[in-house]
């Protein structure tokens, strides 16, 4: 998801594998699988509409069939694209929100702000998160979409 | 209004990363729970050789062994994620130069347009690439 040529990337997996050797990745569904992360950037582009460029949705791979015509396209035989669901589990707000402040996209966007909007931002994605309820538990299905080829005898 | 996001002018294709703990709470602790499951997609079987490109801090690359009696794992990572593998390695309890892992090669991949392989002087007998 964070590769910038990705037909050359995939193209290389096919070139190292043994011919009959299975080529198989996942990349999280950044656009349409993660709604914990999708309630942080849509809420952050309703605050700001400038927040729309690095909103970092469209990750490389992630358009529907992107996957399969990638690893059809380099040569990759019985391509299977589907989708992987596991469930992100968090025991409260600040276990969901303290490793997003420093780390990947969202960290750097966040820096990007200053301490008003961040704490402004932080407090209406809060509220999305405890949705009226007492803060504690609470669980996102999360789906990546994932992609298997066969290197060619 | 908001207007359509041109993939051409995203943000650098990087996931900055500065702690290894913190990655592990951001990202690596899912993608330790998704790894099993793309090992059953992508199909395992006992002696399998495994190059895990983009491994990063190790969340599948650790999986593989538990799955199927693999006969090697290699990771590819950019060489500033070995140490953040390093420490992902602690977390896990597991040694990244154990008999089972071969550590990593270098396969540049964000950024570079070099063609990757793996760098068979380092790791002469990595057998996931064809040589």
């Amino acid at each position: 998801m964070f590769i910038p040529d990705v037909e050359h990337a995939v193209a290389e997996m096919r070139r190292v594998v043994r011919p009959g050797g299975r080529v198989a990745a996942a990349v999280w569904d950044t656009f349409g699988g993660m709604p914990n992360i999708r309630l942080l950037w849509d809420t952050a582009a309703v605050l700001d509409p400038a927040a729309e460029r690095p909103r970092a949705l469209f990750s490389s791979l992630t358009a529907p069939g992107e996957m399969s015509t990638m690893w059809r396209q380099v040569g990759l035989t019985e391509v299977e694209q589907t989708s992987l669901t596991i469930r992100m589990d968090y025991a409260d707000f600040d276990d969901y929100w303290r490793p997003l402040e420093s780390e990947g996209p969202i960290g750097l966007f966040l820096a990007g702000l200053s301490y008003e909007a961040r704490a402004v931002l932080r407090e209406h994605v809060r509220r999305g998160f405890v949705c009226n309820r007492p803060d504690g538990p609470r669980s996102f299905a999360t789906t990546a979409w994932a992609c298997r080829g066969t290197v060619p005898s | 209004m908001t207007t359509a996001v041109d993939p051409k002018t995203a943000p650098p294709s990087v996931f900055p990363a500065h702690d290894g703990a913190v990655y592990e709470q951001a990202m690596g602790r899912w993608s330790r729970r998704l790894a099993p499951l793309l090992i059953e997609f992508g199909g395992l079987a006992d002696g399998d050789r495994v190059l895990d490109v983009g491994c990063g801090t190790g969340s599948l690359s650790y999986a593989l062994p538990e799955a199927a009696n693999v006969a090697a794992v290699t990771g590819s990572t950019r060489p500033r994620c070995t140490s953040r593998m390093r420490a992902g390695a602690a977390l896990t309890r597991a040694s990244f130069s154990g008999t089972r892992m071969r550590g990593h090669c270098r396969l540049p991949m964000a950024r570079s347009t070099a063609p990757f392989r793996c760098s068979t002087d380092v790791y002469p007998r990595c057998g996931a690439c064809r040589r």
